[in-house]
C-alpha cells in the first residue's frame, strides 16, 4: 500500500471540472478531511458549492501550503500576492473556503477583507459590502456617542 | 451571483477578529446592527491599538456640580483626541485613583497604593496583572516610619514592552512570549519580567538613573541620564546585562532629560531642555541626582495624607468639551505668570542619531550625529514608551509632542504636575499647547496613549 503522502484524490467542480490534488495537500479543507477519515470518499469528489475557476485557485493556495520546503515567510510572500483580487472574487473564494472548512485560506481572506475596510468609511463599507443601514437616526447618533472613537 | 450582504455571521465574526484597530472595529460596528451584533458573539472589546494617539487627561476629582454623578465621576476618564477639538469619556474606574503611565500598543501601566502593578486597556479595560512593586530586588529600606506605601508613585519610572502584550485574536490569554523591562526603584535601575512571571528580575548595569527605555530590531535599549546608551543581552552566561554601545553625548547636562526612540530606522537619542525655580539655582536642585530622590521621600511623607484625593487643581471646565481649539496658541502668549510660577517648564529639544560605526580603533559600536530635522516624523514623548509616528492630517511632521512626565515633581508643583506639555516644532524652536485646558494632578496628570 503507498504512503498517503502519494495518495491522489480527484475533486470535481460545480461546472463538472475535474481536478487532480495530493491527499495530503487536500486535507487541509476539513470537510475533505471528514470524508477521507469517515472513508466516504467517492471518486470524484463532487464539490457543488464550487466552480472550477474558483477551485483552481482554492488549489493552488492548498499545495502552496502543503509545501513542506517553504518557509513561513515564503507563505506569506505567497499570499500576498494570491489576495491581490479584485474585491468581488474574494467572495467567492471566502465562500468555497467556508463550504470547504480551510481554515488558512479563510484566515487570509479574511485578513485581506479588513485591511480593506479600514481605507473604506462607514459608508463606503456599506456600498462595498452592499448593505442597508438600518439604524434610525438616533440609534446611530446612540451608537456614536457609545463608540466615540470611530468618528473622528 | 453571490452577495456581499449574504456572507454567514461566522465569517463575519473571523473578519472582525481581523481587524487591528480600535477605530476600524468601532466602524465595523456601526455599518448595520447585524454587524454590531457580531460585537455581542465576540463577549469582549479587543485590546487594540488606536491608529492615532490620544491624550488622557488627569482624573477629574471635582466638588462642583457633581450632585447629580455621584460616585459615577471617579470611575470616568476624559481622552482627548489630538486636535484637541473632542473629548470622550470613558468608563475607567481601574484606572481612579492611580498613577497611571502609557505604554504601548494602545495598553497603559498603572500602579496604586495597593502595590499591584497592572497593564490596562482602556478601551476594552482589559488588565494583566505583573508582579508587583515588593518583588522587584531592590527596594527602599522600610521600617516603621517609612513605608512602601510612601513610594508607590514614583517607584517604576518607565516600562517597555517587546511585543502587544495580547494574543492573537484571544481577548482572554495574554501573550507569553511578552518581556517587559522596567526602570525602577531609587536608583532608577533595570528590571524585567516575562508576561505570567511572578518576580522581576535585575538587569546587571555599570551606571544608574536610567531614564527611558525601548525596544527597537529585537533587543531593549536603555538610556541613562549622561545620555549613555546601554543594550540588554538576555543570553549572557552571568545574567542578563546592558552593555554601552555609544559614548555619552559631548555637550549635554544631566538636567536634560534623555529619551530613546526609533524613527525612520534608526536610533535617536532626544534631550528635554527645562528651564524653571528649580532648574536655575545650584547644583542640589538637579532633580535626577540620587540624593534628590531621598529628599523627595522625606517630602512626601508631610504631603503624603493630602495626595491621596481631592486637592487637585481642576481644569477650568475644557474638559466637558465645550471649547474646541481651532488653533493652538503660543505658550508666552498664554503662560507668561504661570512660567514664572512654574518649578519646571520645558524650553527645548536636541536630537541625535546613533549610527552604526565599524571603524577600526572604535569602542563603541555606534557613534552619535546631530540631527536637525524628523522628516515627516513626529515623535510622541512623555510617560510612555517613546515613539515616532509619521505626520497625517492631525499630526504634524518634524514635531516632538510631550507631556508632562516630570514624575518626582509633581508633588512640588502647585496644583500638580500636568502643565508641562505641548508640541515642539524641530525647525523653528517655537512651542505650542496641544491643550488649551489645565489638567493636573499629583499623582497622574495627562499622558499619551499610543
Amino acid at each position: 500500500m503507498s504512503s498517503s503522502e502519494e495518495r491522489k484524490l480527484i475533486l470535481k467542480s460545480s461546472d463538472n471540472e475535474e481536478f487532480v490534488v495530493k491527499e495530503s495537500s487536500a486535507v487541509q479543507c476539513l470537510t475533505i478531511k471528514n470524508l477521507v477519515e469517515d472513508r466516504c470518499v467517492s471518486d470524484p469528489i463532487p464539490l457543488a458549492n464550487v466552480d472550477s475557476k474558483i477551485l483552481a485557485l482554492v488549489i493552488e493556495f492548498m499545495e502552496k501550503h502543503a509545501e513542506t520546503t517553504l518557509s513561513n515567510s515564503e507563505k506569506k510572500e505567497f499570499d500576498v500576492e494570491f489576495v491581490k483580487k479584485p474585491f468581488d472574487d474574494l467572495l467567492e473564494l471566502i465562500l468555497a473556503a467556508n463550504y470547504l472548512d480551510f481554515r488558512e485560506l479563510m484566515d487570509v481572506l479574511c485578513n485581506t477583507c479588513a485591511k480593506q475596510m479600514e481605507n473604506w468609511s462607514v459608508e463606503e463599507v456599506r456600498e462595498k459590502f452592499n448593505i442597508q443601514n438600518d439604524y434610525t437616526v438616533e440609534e446611530e447618533k446612540a451608537a456614536r456617542a457609545e463608540n466615540p472613537w470611530a468618528f473622528e | 451571483m453571490a452577495d456581499w450582504a449574504d456572507l454567514p455571521m461566522d465569517i463575519l465574526v473571523v473578519i472582525a477578529q481581523s481587524l487591528t484597530l480600535i477605530e476600524d472595529f468601532t466602524s465595523f460596528t456601526a455599518v448595520c446592527k447585524e454587524w454590531k451584533s457580531v460585537t455581542s458573539i465576540l463577549k469582549k472589546k479587543p485590546s487594540l491599538p488606536t491608529r492615532y494617539p490620544r491624550i488622557m487627561l488627569a482624573e477629574k476629582i471635582d466638588t462642583e456640580d457633581q450632585e447629580n454623578r455621584g460616585d459615577q465621576d471617579a470611575s470616568v476618564r476624559c481622552f482627548l483626541n489630538l486636535l484637541a477639538s473632542k473629548t470622550y469619556q470613558l468608563q475607567l474606574p481601574e484606572a481612579s485613583g492611580r498613577n497611571c503611565r502609557g505604554a504601548h500598543y494602545g495598553w497603559l501601566w498603572t500602579i496604586g497604593i495597593d502595590l499591584q502593578i497592572n497593564l490596562l486597556h482602556p478601551f476594552s479595560r482589559q488588565q494583566i496583572c505583573l508582579p508587583p512593586m515588593l518583588t522587584f530586588p531592590d527596594q527602599y529600606e522600610y521600617d516603621e516610619t517609612f513605608k512602601p506605601q510612601e513610594v508607590w508613585d514614583f517607584f517604576v519610572r518607565k516600562i517597555a514592552m517587546s511585543s502587544n502584550p495580547r494574543k492573537e485574536k484571544s481577548s482572554h490569554d495574554y501573550n507569553e512570549d511578552c518581556t517587559i523591562v522596567a526602570i525602577y526603584g531609587e536608583f532608577a535601575i533595570l528590571a524585567f519580567t516575562k508576561l505570567g512571571d511572578t518576580v522581576w528580575t535585575n538587569i546587571s548595569v555599570h551606571s544608574r538613573v536610567y531614564q527611558d527605555i525601548i525596544f527597537y530590531n529585537g533587543k531593549f535599549y536603555a538610556v541613562d541620564v549622561h545620555g549613555v546608551v546601554v543594550v540588554c543581552d538576555f543570553d549572557d552566561a552571568n545574567g542578563p546585562i546592558a552593555t554601552i554601545i555609544a559614548p555619552a553625548p559631548v555637550e549635554t547636562s544631566d538636567l536634560y532629560q534623555k529619551y530613546l526612540v526609533e524613527s525612520s530606522g534608526h536610533l535617536l537619542l532626544v534631550s528635554r531642555l527645562r528651564k524653571g525655580l528649580l532648574f536655575d539655582d545650584d547644583d542640589d536642585d538637579d532633580d535626577e541626582d540620587d540624593n534628590d530622590d531621598d529628599d523627595d521621600v522625606e517630602e512626601e511623607d508631610d504631603v503624603n495624607d493630602e495626595e491621596e484625593g481631592d486637592d487637585n487643581e481642576d481644569d477650568k471646565g475644557d474638559v466637558d468639551g465645550d471649547d474646541n481649539v481651532d488653533e493652538v496658541e503660543d505658550a508666552e502668549d498664554i503662560d507668561k505668570e504661570e512660567e514664572k510660577k512654574a518649578r519646571y517648564y520645558t524650553t527645548g529639544f536636541s536630537v541625535l542619531r546613533l549610527d552604526e560605526c565599524h571603524e577600526e580603533g572604535n569602542n563603541y559600536a555606534y557613534r552619535l550625529t546631530e540631527v536637525t530635522s524628523l522628516g515627516d516624523q513626529a515623535l510622541f514623548l512623555g510617560s510612555n514608551v517613546s515613539t515616532s509616528i509619521a505626520s497625517s492630517e492631525c499630526i504634524k511632521p518634524n514635531c516632538i509632542y510631550f507631556t508632562d512626565d516630570n514624575c518626582e515633581l509633581y508633588l512640588n508643583e502647585p496644583g500638580g504636575g500636568g502643565h508641562d506639555m505641548g508640541i515642539f516644532n524641530m525647525e523653528d524652536g517655537t512651542i505650542q499647547l496641544n491643550y488649551a485646558g489645565e489638567s493636573r494632578s499629583y499623582i497622574s496628570p495627562p499622558l499619551w496613549c499610543i
